[in-house]
């Protein structure tokens, strides 16, 4: 090849470099204004002492991050928030492999079911807990009403600091079970039909063929699924918010409630907050990066 | 027929037209001023009722009011960017936390035909801070006691209880009636609501959370003050008896007839008397019960000016400010048969509806006003205590307000039974730590 070829390959290289580049453009600048930029001005704004209306900034440095690890209303949310998804996930992804196991064929009985466990999660969240608060209010609520023909007296189980995280709990897991399952539907129905032939040759059951061909099928989607839980169930804002508030006695304040209450009721805390968020971030972050390191080596076994 | 058809069609489009026209022509003439408040429950629709007869009479002023349950969060994200309302109504106690988004309203004085010294000094000078004028006093709602007159006279209480020892006694012969097909409960705090609950504890003469002045310092209030140990063993046994039901939701019980005593501020009446509730109200009660007019515990509202608001649209809410003080309201409310309401303001009006206490004095000292005998019964003395849980200045309100709310839910729900002194000084030493900070942080 002549010099000048060379020369004009590496210009038609870097034409083409540019070409990519003008592609991945809008993406890229869309990261940049909606990540990228709020990710540094919220550490600007943990570095700061000012109020939820961002005026009369002062410069803390990192006096905010070393508050967070003193304050036990801090520690006390992030136990309530592991508590949380330590209760919910599990049952979660249980709840979900199970009714996807079940509900995987396309029979019209099957889709009906489908469908009603999907309207919750269209629900809003806020409708969500208005309507579990009045269908478990102490006094006036069905629920509680049906416990009470049953024989038991004094139910009260939003008001009670023993009970109040299990219902939210409970709630939660009744919100968004029905996506749970229909990603786990999805998974299944995209396992080949000749791996469950082949293990009925061999001689496996019904049992053996869910354990040793559907959980390996959808082992991606189920670590994918996993994850986002996870990372929600760690962010638990709205059904907390909208049925208990946090209460009582702060016995289902997770650390997004607290963030918010903090961000919003104090008169220049806004900058604390947002450390604490900062936080719960860089938590989230490390958990993500396990989580992803487990799932591709689990898709390379 | 085809012809007739379209004739009627045009003509109809036509008059559509003109009228739009005609109701645009007279918005476009009138200044709009947008006006946000939180208003959404009974008290609201009189409120409504009230702008829209503003509305009819005023020539040169519109006022586009939107009442929502999301006014604190449509405040603070819109405050920032200038696209706040123009007028708003807000706690007073808020004023450290939006001053800098908010007019002064000094010259409204100049502008209108108000005075200063038609207002209480007691509540006007909490519309000011550091001499500039943020407010001007909208409604004072004065916490109160509601009881059931049926219950109680069902129970055999002859007496409205006027201290806490009778609420307590009153609160057990009122929970003797309860069944398991009807459970009612003597007492209704709740544990939930910070004001309320405020309401009750500074009355046992606890004073502030937080106490002092700049020259001889603040202090947290928690510890080694015994009417504060006093007011949460009261609030304490209440509930571990079984008086006081542990539930949020003490409105709708009261309304259903299964609370015999309780305290909540005036909005509260509009949804007792839908209910047909046979209730009284009257002042709360005090440790002696002879000192009662010396608390006026309250949450002042005023309306305030936005810097979002244009010179234009500031002067034309205080045109609207000065008729709410001035004008003529909807003449419906009807509370004795001897007093003629069919000429008060609508200043007048909201306060002789709703229960709140008025801090304009033209009205309170109006014959109306005080024909109202429970409007006089809550009017307190001249040198009452208004604020609520913090040093004069606020500055620490919502904190302290917030740790209130703590440490009452943790108190009822993990404090020991049969609480003493010695458990109460036990008990709060981390929210004593925490007003510490909070005057660190503030004073």
């Amino acid at each position: 090849m002549s010099a000048t070829g060379k020369k004009k390959s590496i210009s038609l290289e870097q034409r083409r470099q540019r070409t990519a580049y003008l592609y991945i453009a809008p993406a890229g600048i869309l990261l940049i204004v909606f990540c990228l930029i709020p990710l540094l001005a919220s550490f600007y704004i943990s570095t700061q002492k000012m109020g939820v209306d961002l005026s009369k900034a002062k410069f803390v440095g990192l006096d905010n991050y070393t508050k967070i690890f003193t304050d036990r209303r801090f520690l006390q949310s992030v136990t309530i928030t592991l508590k949380y998804t330590l209760v919910e996930i599990p049952l979660q992804m249980v709840i979900g492999v199970v009714l996807s196991a079940l509900l995987a064929k396309n029979t019209p009985w099957n889709k009906l079911f489908r469908s009603i466990y999907f309207l919750p999660v269209i629900a809003s969240a806020v409708t969500v807990g208005v309507t579990w608060q009045l269908v478990l209010h102490s006094n006036i609520g069905i629920f509680t009403y049906w416990l009470k023909l049953l024989g038991f007296s004094d139910v009260n189980l939003l008001n009670n600091t023993g009970t109040a995280l299990y219902v939210v709990v409970f709630v939660a897991i009744w919100k968004t079970f029905g996506i749970s399952t229909i990603i786990l539907v999805s998974a299944i129905q995209n396992i080949p039909e000749s791996l469950y032939e082949a293990s009925a040759i061999d001689g496996a059951g019904k049992i053996n063929q869910f354990f040793y061909v559907t959980l390996p099928g959808i082992m991606p989607s189920f670590w994918f699924l996993l994850m986002t839980r996870i990372i929600g169930s760690l962010q638990m804002f709205d059904i907390v918010y909208t049925l208990t508030r946090g209460g009582p006695s702060r016995t289902t304040t997770t650390l997004v409630v607290y963030i918010y209450d903090t961000a919003f009721n104090s008169l220049d805390k806004m900058g604390y907050a947002t450390a604490m968020s900062e936080v719960l971030f860089v938590f989230i972050m490390i958990i993500t990066v396990i989580m992803y390191a487990i799932m591709n080596k689990t898709s390379d076994d | 027929m085809k012809k007739q058809i379209c004739m009627a069609l045009a003509l109809s489009m036509v008059m559509t037209t003109g009228s739009a026209a005609l109701v645009a022509n007279a918005a476009e003439e009138k200044t709009t001023v947008v006006f946000w408040n939180s208003w959404t429950g009974g008290d609201g629709d009189t409120l409504e009722a009230l702008v829209n007869k503003f509305n009819e009479e005023s020539e040169d002023v519109y006022v586009d009011m939107t009442r929502t349950t999301s006014f604190s969060d449509m405040l603070q994200t819109s405050l920032p960017t200038g696209e706040a309302a123009d007028l708003i109504l807000l706690s007073t106690n808020e004023i450290n936390r939006y001053g800098s988004y908010l007019r002064d309203m000094g010259d409204i004085w100049e502008n209108t035909s108000l005075k200063e010294e038609d207002f209480s000094p007691a509540y006007m000078s909490m519309c000011y801070n550091d001499d500039t004028l943020y407010g001007i006093p909208f409604q004072i709602s004065t916490y109160m006691m509601y009881y059931n007159k049926d219950l109680f006279e069902q129970a055999g209480v002859e007496k409205v209880p006027t201290t806490f020892d009778e609420w307590t006694a009153a609160a057990e012969a009122v929970s003797a009636l309860s069944t398991d097909d009807n459970p009612i409960y003597g007492s209704g705090l709740f544990y939930c609501y910070n004001g309320q609950n405020q309401s009750v504890i500074q009355r046992f003469g606890t004073g502030y959370l937080i106490e002092g002045d700049e020259e001889n310092g603040f202090k947290a209030n928690l510890l080694e003050n015994q009417a504060f140990a006093d007011s949460m063993i009261w609030m304490k046994n209440l509930y571990d008896k079984g008086y006081n039901p542990q539930e949020q939701d003490i409105d709708s019980m009261m309304a259903a007839g299964q609370i015999g005593v309780m305290t909540n501020g005036g909005w509260l009446k509009g949804s007792l008397d839908a209910s047909g509730v046979n209730y009284g109200v009257a002042m709360l009660p005090t440790v002696t019960g002879e000192d009662q007019k010396e608390y006026a515990l309250a949450d002042m509202a005023s309306f305030m000016l936005t810097t979002s608001a244009t010179d234009e649209e500031a002067a034309a809410a205080q045109k609207f400010i000065e008729w709410w003080m001035t004008g003529s309201g909807l003449a419906a409310c009807e509370t004795t048969n001897d007093v003629d309401y069919s000429n008060v303001t609508p200043n007048a009006e909201w306060s002789i509806s709703m229960c709140y206490l008025n801090a304009y004095l033209p009205t309170s000292n109006s014959e109306e006003y005080q024909a109202v005998q429970i409007l006089a019964d809550l009017t307190p003395s001249e040198t009452a205590q208004v604020q609520m849980f913090t040093a004069p200045g606020n500055l620490a309100y919502s904190d302290a307000a917030s740790c209130q709310t703590d440490f009452v839910q943790d108190w009822l729900f993990n404090g020991p039974t049969d609480p003493t002194y010695d458990d109460v000084q036990e008990f709060f030493v981390n929210y004593q730590a925490d007003l510490e900070d909070y005057i660190s942080e503030y004073y």
